[in-house]
């Protein structure tokens, strides 16, 4: 009886030993930090941090303002009051002019059948009322409407002299060198100025080389005026900024221009990031970089090229449907439509509104 | 009689003796094919590290046991660009290596060759057309320029063989100076067309020159798609087209259709090749290094040539493109430009051996 008593009370010890032990051990375990729920990056969109507002949803324009820097406190350097159109004398000719290659080529009367064989030159003579004097132009140009009619002496790098000499011009104007012996043996006026492949600030000198050409200096005069201070305007508002949302120009094909070109330069102007910085020229640039760089905006002619294309899929700019087209080619042509150019660039990558503030 | 008897002894000679080496020489080109093939993966023009290569080409396998990120650009950059363009590049590379092989043997001739008898010119001119007709934005604008390919291609095949066929003394040089002109001719419409219809020709240009920068998942498909059934029936032919190495009075006398199986063949060939020029550009000289460089190594038939010229053709083609991506980093050269570079010697040295005529089997 004793002895199973006693079995019975040492079993019973045990048990609460083995019991308490195993309590104490729970008491001791260490409760570990809950891990936090796995996060997977690879669904979460890159966002810029500055995405501007698409054009389609503003409402109102003062709802969507963008808070903007202080104004810019930069002093106008130049006083840009436009020049009254009386107040300009007209040319007296001869006129010298420098060309690109440092000849002097004078100029005796005011031309009246000028063959301009750049896109730049007949943009320019048109708009300062001089587009009636162009006889002959390249066959590439495609503005404004009225070149259409003129009559065309070759494509942008061939040029046909045979005919050139039967239009019998006053002026040639070309920009490049090739065949300025070959006029120049027929007696003809050859004006040669390198065509401005990544400096735009110098289109407004042009205006008023030929405004003073054809002795329409008024004309030139507001035209070159509304240019720069536009480009001053525009300049003055962007310098408050550190640096925009990286950028991608696709010309077709993913041939791309450089730093050194006149997109390039309008896109340092606008703070904007371009992914082909490092490429001179044009060129064409690699997928495989165009994925790793990740632009925010890619702008391009064709956006199904890459809306289509199951490579881009992920990149930042197909997310966010930041394909952008430019409607005009003003980009492209080194004229007065450039500003234009900018102004829909301003539009497109930031916000239309943005035009308001730079111009209130 | 003298005659053929000579040739079957020759025949004895060269095909029935090297057979067992041909299978080994199979395996060994495969194996060479998958090296180079993973080295391509490994390259390309953003700088991804070894590691980062490899993990984002495993990571899709376990990605059940570890949770490693890569990023996805890097994802994007293997599977959407590496690896279509590689599969791309055998693919074109078997196509153009196996049809150099069938055209030499259906003209008798050792310098046939896609490129030079006008298919590569006549399929450019072809997709110009259908490119210019049709702009690029098409959802079938890829089809479309491949379905104008191969009329191209096939119409400048045609006109090169009767052409050659013309000329009263018919050899071997002939048929070149057929291809020749027939080239020069398509080049001349391709270069009427660049400058009648589209100003912008940069982008049809570097598409000339031949070059995979821009190919992905879409082109790699159509030429799968429109290439294999083609490329099979030429390998199911392969016995035939031993046969039509041989001279006509034998291959009468043995059975065999030839008109037939050479129109049929034909066609097989400038499909194939055509839809790999609509979606590479022109790559020269491939479809006449390949099987010269198997024939040299294995012998002449036909039945184990095909497959080693198309491992070697497709091999040679991996490797160029992988010196087109490297040599001027960041900027890739054309692989067309290096096919030329590589095929010029020995098309030089083929001319040279043409007089003695020591290898062929005539």
């Amino acid at each position: 009886m004793s002895k199973a008593l006693n079995t019975i009370v040492l079993s019973f010890l045990f048990l609460t030993i083995i019991a308490s032990c195993s309590s104490n051990e729970t008491n001791t375990i260490i409760k570990l930090p809950i891990s936090p729920a796995p996060v997977d990056y690879s669904t979460k969109n890159q966002l810029s941090p500055t995405i501007p507002v698409p054009k389609s949803q503003i409402t109102s324009k003062s709802l969507l303002k963008p808070q903007l820097p202080s104004p810019p406190l930069v002093k106008i350097e130049k006083d840009y009051t436009i020049v009254k159109s009386s107040n300009i004398p007209d040319t007296k000719y001869p006129i010298k002019i420098t060309r690109s290659d440092n000849k002097e080529i004078i100029i005796n009367k005011p031309p009246e059948k000028i063959i301009a064989f750049d896109s730049a030159a007949v943009e320019i003579l048109y708009s300062i009322n001089a587009g009636n004097k162009i006889i002959g132009t390249h066959s590439f140009v495609t503005y404004p409407k009225d070149s259409k009619n003129i009559t065309k002496v070759g494509d942008a790098f061939n040029l046909n002299i045979e005919k050139v000499l039967s239009l019998n011009p006053d002026l040639f104007y070309i920009f490049f060198e090739r065949y300025i012996n070959d006029l120049e043996k027929n007696n003809i006026k050859v004006v040669y100025e390198k065509t401005l492949s990544d400096n735009f600030e110098a289109i407004p000198n042009r205006i008023l080389m030929w405004g003073k050409i054809v002795n329409k200096n008024n004309e030139a005069y507001n035209i070159a005026n509304q240019f720069e201070i536009k480009l001053f305007k525009i300049k003055s508002f962007f310098k408050n900024y550190e640096e925009g949302p990286t950028i991608f120009y696709d010309t077709g094909s993913l041939w791309t221009p450089g730093n050194n070109t006149l997109v390039g330069k309008t896109f340092n102007l606008l703070k904007l990031n371009n992914i082909a910085k490092d490429v001179s020229g044009y060129k064409q640039f690699s997928k495989e970089i165009l994925i790793k760089k990740n632009p925010q905006i890619i702008i391009t002619s064709d956006p199904d090229f890459f809306y289509k294309n199951t490579e881009f899929k992920n990149l930042t700019a197909i997310k966010n449907k930041r394909i952008l087209t430019l409607d005009s080619n003003s980009l492209s042509i080194a004229g007065p439509r450039f500003i234009n150019g900018i102004e829909e660039l301003i539009e497109i990558v930031y916000s239309p509104v943005y035009i308001d503030n730079i111009y209130e | 009689m003298n005659k053929q008897a000579s040739t079957k002894i020759k025949l004895d000679k060269i095909i029935y003796v090297k057979t067992t080496k041909n299978k080994y020489s199979i395996c060994f080109l495969s194996l060479l094919l998958i090296t180079i093939l993973i080295i391509s993966i490994f390259i390309g023009a953003s700088n991804l590290s070894f590691y980062e290569t490899l993990n984002t080409l495993v990571n899709p396998l376990l990605q059940w046991k570890y949770n490693t990120i890569s990023p996805q650009s890097n994802h994007a950059i293997i599977f959407h660009l590496r690896i279509p363009r590689s599969l791309l590049v055998i693919l074109t590379g078997i196509i153009l290596s196996a049809s150099g092989t069938t055209f030499q043997a259906i003209f008798k001739n050792p310098l046939a060759d896609p490129y030079l008898l006008g298919v590569g010119t006549g399929a450019g001119t072809g997709a110009i057309i259908g490119l210019t007709i049709y702009p690029a934005a098409l959802i079938f604008a890829n089809i479309n320029a491949a379905f104008f390919a191969f009329i191209g291609g096939i119409i400048s095949v045609f006109l090169t063989y009767f052409l050659s066929n013309y000329s009263k003394n018919n050899n071997h040089l002939s048929l070149i100076l057929a291809g020749v002109a027939v080239s020069s001719l398509f080049g001349a419409i391709t270069t009427l067309l660049l400058i009648t219809q589209n100003p912008d020709i940069k982008p049809l240009l570097s598409w000339l020159l031949g070059g995979f920068s821009l190919s992905s998942w879409e082109n790699f498909n159509i030429v799968l798609f429109f290439g294999l059934p083609s490329l099979i029936v030429i390998f199911a032919m392969s016995h035939k087209i031993n046969l039509l190495n041989l001279d006509s009075s034998l291959i009468k006398n043995l059975g065999v259709n030839e008109s037939n199986s050479i129109k049929l063949l034909i066609i097989l060939s400038t499909l194939s090749t055509s839809v790999a020029v609509s979606q590479t550009g022109i790559i020269g000289f491939i479809g006449l290094v390949a099987p010269h460089i198997s024939r040299m190594a294995w012998g002449n038939n036909t039945k184990y040539l095909l497959y080693q010229s198309s491992l070697v053709g497709a091999s040679i083609l991996l490797s160029s493109d992988i010196l087109a991506k490297t040599i001027l980093s960041p900027i890739e050269i054309p692989v067309g430009l290096i096919t030329a570079f590589l095929g010029f010697p020995f098309f030089v040295n083929l001319l040279r051996k043409e007089s003695e005529r020591s290898w062929t089997i005539q």
